[in-house]
């Protein structure tokens, strides 16, 4: 061991020598360590950002679609048999500890005097804003019996507002929504949303549930979101609802889920993608990998006599083996956290949009991984350096 | 004491070729004896020297070294003996480039651990009259002094037989005196073995034996 450290000092001696040489050849695991720790690390803030997503949406929530989610299958949400008047009725007199909100979409535009938006209608009750935790900024809610008399009235995000309205106050405009004048009741508390693809909830609208059923031309309902009381057990609500809706469906044409599970499930769908992204970078340190040996065998063939000399100065095999292992694993361990360092800049950067986070356990594949590629490819450069025959190694120019 | 019996070295660079590089050689060298060993370019004076320093094993014939048969020997052993009692000198001088002068005289203690090697080391040095040099590399010092370097780094395990292949050949003839008056003085006062190639027979006249080799066999 002593010994070892012995040719680590004279690696890192030969290495400084080398610069240019050194950092070009470790560039491939400098590229590779980089990627995966990266991912590594975006790969946890979505875990975070989807946690936090659904957070912000209002907690303690079961979402009652009428399909099946589960990863690793297509859903059938196209073609899906929706909820109807009566399914709500069941709800709604059945389960006395939990509120219950229906829920409509339409995706639409919206048109003020000047300015036109394509944006997303959701249609529910009263109860929705304090479900998902939507606080007005200006004006109000629609009440119960402006949303049972289905009025064209709406409470839109605030970039709507934005896009619609610019600086003015958009309270008691009229809005046109699919060629039916809307009033504007409210404007909403920004809520952010709108990265990975996600929608932009401050850009929705929300109106009654039957107000949107009429713009659709149809009574269908798309999904429950229920809200049991606190003092309420979440499953206990599930398999009621289960038991009361799975009358006339089949099992596939419902789904039950609290929001851990929905979590869970996105969770595992991204971690899918995640892990491939990663397995593909990781291609990029097996190419680093043939580099090192290439450069290796390249250095063993430059110091040959040196190889010989050092043998007719009582190095055994070993001794030569350890020293060319040891440059290796220089290189790649140098390699490794320079990627590494380089992830976790990156990661800070990204930070100011996006929740990456790079876990304790990144450094250690970090440079668990490095150190294995340069024991792997430094291997068969190190041993033909071991093998050579001393006298010829003396001899040769 | 060395003794080499019946020792011949075959060298097959391809399969229709056979050069034969020493045949049936004995000769024996006795503890603290300097001897020469001359012959001309091509002779097999090298490939003896090697075969007596263990850098070259025989293809038949034995080779003793204080008794010790080295023909079962396993790499490892052989290695340990060379770096243990033979010290060898180059006519290249053959110090390692990136290394200090100190470094390199060092070298030999790495692979056989010795105490104080540092201390010894300077001592070598401070001896040969390149103390101030001891942070030099190599290629900062001239032939001579890399000469001086390498005889230091022959000693510093402190080993019983010195080999010295052509250790004048790159030198101008006065340096090469001092180099060869140097291992003669090392000789004498340390009592140790010194086996010396040369093609040069004012360099082999320092020596107290003169074996004559020609195509590979003694004269």
């Amino acid at each position: 061991m002593r010994r070892f450290w012995f040719y680590v000092r004279e690696g890192i001696e030969d290495l400084k020598k080398n610069k240019g040489r050194s950092f070009l050849t470790s560039l491939g695991i400098i590229i590779g360590v980089y990627s995966v720790v990266l991912l590594l690390a975006l790969g946890e803030g979505i875990k975070v950002y989807i946690q936090d997503t659904f957070e912000s949406l209002g907690s303690n929530i079961v979402y009652v679609l009428p399909f099946k989610i589960q990863a690793g299958r297509g859903n059938s949400s196209l073609n899906a048999k929706q909820f109807d008047a009566q399914d709500y009725i069941t709800l709604r007199t059945q389960i006395h500890d939990a509120r219950v909100v229906p829920i409509t979409q339409s995706t639409v535009q919206a048109i003020s005097r000047s300015e036109i938006v394509n944006t997303q209608l959701v249609g529910g009750t009263r109860d929705i804003f304090s479900m998902l935790n939507l606080r007005l900024q200006k004006g109000r809610y629609f009440s119960e019996s402006e949303s049972s008399s289905s009025r064209k009235v709406v409470v839109i995000g605030p970039d709507v507002a934005e896009k619609l309205f610019e600086n003015r106050n958009p309270i008691g405009k009229r809005i046109t929504i699919d060629e039916l004048p809307f009033t504007i009741l409210g404007v909403l508390e920004p809520k952010g949303g709108g990265g990975l693809g996600g929608p932009n909830l401050d850009l929705q609208i929300y109106a009654p549930y039957k107000t949107v059923q009429q713009i659709n031309g149809n009574k269908f309902i798309s999904a429950f979101y229920v809200q049991p009381s606190s003092d309420t057990s979440i499953t206990a609500v599930v398999s009621r609802i289960e038991t009361l809706l799975s009358r006339n469906r089949n099992s596939d044409e419902l789904g039950v889920s609290t929001q851990e599970e929905l979590i869970g499930t996105i969770s595992n769908i991204f971690a899918v993608i995640n892990t491939v992204l990663i397995g593909i970078a990781a291609i990029s340190l097996l190419v680093g990998g043939i580099g090192i040996t290439n450069i290796m065998y390249v250095t063993v063939t430059e110091r040959t006599r040196e190889i010989g000399i050092r043998r007719a100065i009582g190095a055994q095999k070993h001794d030569i083996m350890l020293q060319f292992l040891a440059l290796s694993l220089l290189l790649t361990g140098v390699g490794g956290g320079i990627g590494l360092l380089l992830a976790y800049l990156s990661t800070l950067a990204i930070r100011m949009v996006f929740p990456a986070t790079i876990t304790p356990i990144a450094p250690i594949i970090a440079f668990g991984v490095s150190f294995a590629i340069g024991l792997i490819f430094g291997v068969l450069p190190a041993r033909k350096a071991a093998n050579l025959s001393p006298l010829e190694a003396i001899r040769s120019e | 004491m060395i003794e080499v019996h019946n020792v011949s070295k075959i060298y097959r660079p391809s399969k229709q070729v056979e050069v034969v590089a020493l045949h049936n050689i004995t000769i024996t060298i006795k503890k603290g004896e300097f001897v020469a060993i001359l012959g001309s370019s091509g002779s097999g004076k090298s490939t003896l020297l090697y075969v007596i320093g263990l850098l070259e094993r025989p293809t038949s014939g034995t080779v003793r070294i204080e008794n010790k048969d080295t023909a079962s020997l396993d790499d490892e052993h052989i290695s340990r003996i060379r770096g243990e009692m033979v010290g060898f000198v180059f006519q290249q001088f053959n110090l390692i480039p990136n290394l200090t002068v100190l470094a390199n005289v060092l070298l030999p203690s790495r692979y056989t651990p010795k105490p104080q090697a540092e201390s010894r080391a300077i001592a070598l040095l401070e001896t040969f009259g390149i103390g101030s040099k001891v942070n030099a590399y190599p290629n900062q010092l001239s032939g001579g002094q890399q000469q001086r370097v390498a005889i230091a780094r022959a000693l510093m395990n402190n080993p019983n037989i010195i080999i010295a292949d052509e250790p004048t050949g790159n030198l101008d003839s006065k340096t090469g005196k001092q180099i060869v008056e140097l291992l003669q003085e090392i000789h004498k006062k340390e009592e140790k073995t010194i086996i010396i190639v040369t093609h040069d027979a004012s360099i082999a006249a320092y020596a107290k034996r003169i074996i004559h080799i020609q195509d590979g066999e003694l004269q």
